[in-house]
């Protein structure tokens, strides 16, 4: 054996370039990928036309200050930076058991295995982000006289992902080297570093919102321009103030450029100086999500459990409820107390994205950005995409087949919790639209409704696909299956709610659309009821 | 037969919290010796491999490899570690797997060996499928035939027959014979007793994270003054209850 830093790179560089080869080799033979390509091709290609054109500015564009750009920009490498602080004194960076097994046991060096890690995840998190905020930013800011500005928008949330993450993984990484030679220090170490970041967090959210708290906008035009006012103070503190002259028209946009790259550089090399002696959470965390209840319920050992307990996820795990009914009651007993659990260690991230999203679409559509129709449509994508979901994994295993009940009661009760998991996301969303008054309280009970027949008719197309469909068709087939079946069978509904909104009004149609789409639902959870016995498993 | 010492394990513990997984734990491993490390579930022998592997810390206690120091490099190259759950990754192919290990263990002309390899276990037709794609006993083969490709001084195998077919479990016996042969080192983590019996030159039973029992079949008999022909199963069930 004869290993060298430079057969290390190698190592690592091959493992990488065969995973994405492979990837991109099994990727060109799906439809939705040549569907995504197009789509970033269209809006890279729009974006150099608008350069060259030099579009009219839109209306928003012509209403924002540009300054308040830089605002927001500032405002968000801040929570980006935050984000990080906090993210390292909580969650252990994620690996797969693979790259425990295969890739830390061998004599690669730590440092180049966590680059790998921190790579990885930084790039795909900010591909997929720079991504969304180019669509978005192509869509809005569109037409703005620096017609470069979507590129720029992406430059700029595409390094404050990268050094929020960077910072994740520094923070993490130097933070355990004390825990591991003094825990306890180490723990009171993490403790202060959230303390920090939570004052500091608290500063600058009592510094933009203490006026409006107090009252003093008049309406929400004047509440927004406080808001950035306020955030200009922010926007002048360095290292914000790097992000803030990025967007701001005039700014020192390409020394501050090169400054944030550099500033980011400088926390992912603290990472990779830092990265030593931390293969032992990523390991233990890794072998927990191979499916932790099962080993620990096989083993029947206290080890996992303190193991678990020691890196903060045993809380997740331990809290089983025993089992309780019988058949389809035990099943709907049993599904639901996995998602109240779920949602009890997780509510407050979802929660809080989800608060976050209905936040920006009531300002969009008090501000008239965005029309209160695309805002329902947002709502309502939730329970639909919610189709592919905890019922799906119910279907696959051979339990629900082997309980006693009809099959009819069986499939409903297995749906439920799943159609309860599509609303609640949208219960969320529309909530803080109602309460911010961007939707009519009767409109947000009409959209509920609509939502929860949504949702039930996506759980009867996943059933009836899943039985229809044999046990050989691959997951991503079925996951498209499902959306398409649930997207004809909504097809009634929608024309139902198009009809009605036209003749009656939004209200009127959303019930009348809820009431067809429940008929379709429950018509097509009765075949599947019907079907049932035809299901495969693979085993 | 040489006697060298190749795996050195001195008073280690492993604390979780409050909890002591592993405590006080000494044994050694010889080259051309096939150790079998036994107990019931929960006795600590998982995380003991685990330390070994370099992939959990040792709270007290030293253990070396080869003569160099666990989690260093050098220890890291001259062991090869198989665990229960056969994980690797899903986009790589078996034949991208061993490329990696020969990459990563700096090896030259592997490919001979590699391809003899994937014979040995079933699986030249299986050399180009996405690892995804294959059952889990293919999987624990390709892992398998990964520590075997860089011929590390020192086996770590911790249930290797989970999964295997009745052929491949009569192929991994065949190996570690062979291993053992050619002067490699082997701790091998099991339940399946009657499978180490024949092959293991000693045994050493944990329970509750403690060594409580260790030597040859014949020493183990000796000191629970059990019959001469009592099989490994009853010594194990007299020692451990």
């Amino acid at each position: 054996m004869r290993t060298t830093p430079g057969t290390n790179r190698a190592a690592v560089w091959y493992l990488q370039k065969r995973i994405i080869a492979n990837w991109l080799r099994r990727s060109i033979r799906s439809p939705f990928f040549w569907l995504m390509v197009v789509f970033v091709g269209f809006l890279v290609i729009s974006q150099i036309a608008a350069a060259i054109d030099g579009p009219e500015p839109s209306e928003f564009a012509e209403n924002l200050d540009a300054a308040y750009l830089g605002t927001i920009s500032a405002i968000v490498l801040l929570a980006g930076i935050l984000i990080g602080l906090w993210r390292g004194t909580t969650n252990t960076p994620g690996a797969s058991l693979a790259d425990v097994v295969i890739l830390m046991s061998s004599p690669i060096s730590p440092r180049l295995s966590y680059a790998l890690l921190i790579g990885r995840s930084s790039v795909v998190n900010g591909l997929v982000l720079s991504f969304w905020s180019m669509a978005a930013s192509s869509g809005i800011l569109f037409g703005l006289p620096d017609a470069w500005i979507a590129l720029r928008v992406t430059f700029s949330v595409l390094i404050v992902v990268l050094l929020s993450e960077f910072l994740r993984y520094a923070v993490w990484v130097g933070t355990e080297q004390v825990v591991a030679s003094a825990s306890e220090r180490g723990r009171r170490l993490r403790r202060m570093i959230k303390i920090v970041t939570l004052a500091i967090g608290a500063a600058a959210a009592a510094r933009l919102f203490w006026p409006l708290v107090g009252g003093q906008a008049e309406d929400w035009r004047a509440a927004i321009d406080i808001l950035f006012e306020r955030g200009e103070v922010l926007a002048s503190i360095p290292p914000l103030s790097l992000g803030a002259s990025v967007l701001m028209p005039g700014g020192l946009s390409l020394p501050s450029a090169l400054g944030l790259v550099a500033l980011t550089a400088g926390v992912a090399g603290l990472a990779l100086y830092w990265a030593r002696d931390f293969i032992e959470p990523i390991a233990v965390n890794a072998e927990r999500k191979t499916d932790p209840r099962g080993q620990i319920l096989e083993s029947g050992s206290d080890v996992q459990w303190a193991a678990l307990s020691q890196y903060g996820v045993s809380p997740r795990v331990r809290t089983s409820v025993q089992p309780f009914g019988s058949g389809a009651g035990a099943l709907l007993w049993g599904s639901l107390t996995r998602w109240v659990r779920y949602q009890i260690a997780a509510a407050w991230i979802t929660t809080f994205i989800l608060g976050l999203f209905g936040l920006l679409a009531a300002v969009g559509v008090r501000l008239d950005l965005v029309p209160i129709e695309l805002a329902w449509a947002v709502v309502l994508i939730f329970p639909f995409f919610g189709s592919v979901n905890m019922f799906m994994d119910e279907l696959r295993r051979q339990f629900i087949f082997l309980i006693p009940g009809s099959s009819w009661a069986k499939l409903t009760a297995g749906a439920l919790t799943s159609v309860l998991d599509g609303v609640f996301s949208g219960f969320v969303v529309i909530g803080v639209m109602t309460a911010l008054g961007a939707i009519p309280l009767a409109q947000s009970g009409g959209l509920l409704v609509l939502s929860l027949a949504i949702a039930l008719l996506g759980q009867a197309s996943l059933a009836l696909v899943q039985i229809i469909l044999p046990f050989w068709v691959g997951q991503r087939a079925r996951v498209s299956a499902t959306f398409g079946a649930t997207g004809l069978a909504f097809v009634p509904g929608l024309l139902t709610l198009i009809g009605f909104y036209i003749a009656v009004g939004p209200v009127a149609g959303m019930l009348a659309a809820a009431a067809v789409t429940l008929v379709v639902g429950a018509v097509l959870m009765v075949i599947a009821g019907l079907l049932f016995d035809r299901i495969e498993f693979s085993g | 037969m040489r006697t060298e010492e190749i795996l050195h394990v001195q008073n280690v513990s492993k604390m979780y919290g409050q909890l002591a997984a592993v405590q006080d734990v000494s044994l050694s491993v010889r080259r051309g010796e096939i150790v079998g490390l036994l107990g019931p579930n929960g006795a600590g022998k998982s995380t003991l491999i685990k330390c070994i592997a370099g992939l959990l810390r040792v709270s007290d206690g030293t253990i070396s490899v080869d003569g160099f120091l666990v989690r260093t490099p050098e220890a890291r190259g001259s062991t090869g570690y198989i665990p229960e759950v056969p994980s690797l990754y899903d986009l790589l192919t078996p034949w991208e797997h061993l490329q990696f290990i020969a990459l990563a263990y700096g090896l030259q002309n592997w490919e001979a060996q590699a391809t003899e390899l994937l014979e040995q276990f079933g699986l030249s037709d299986k050399r180009d499928a996405f690892s995804g794609e294959l059952s889990k006993g293919m999987r624990q083969k390709v892992l398998i035939a990964c520590a075997l490709l860089h011929q590390p001084s020192l086996y770590l195998f911790d249930e290797p027959t989970v999964g295997l077919d009745p052929q491949a479990q009569r192929e991994l016996t065949r190996q570690l014979l062979r291993l053992r042969d050619d002067g490699h080192a082997l701790l091998v983590s099991t339940h399946i007793l009657a499978q180490i019996e024949p092959i293991a030159d000693r045994a050493i039973i944990m329970s509750h994270g403690r060594t409580i029992a260790g030597g040859t079949l014949a020493e183990l008999r000796e000191t629970f003054q059990l019959p001469a022909d009592t099989p490994l199963e009853d010594v194990f069930l007299q020692v451990t209850e």
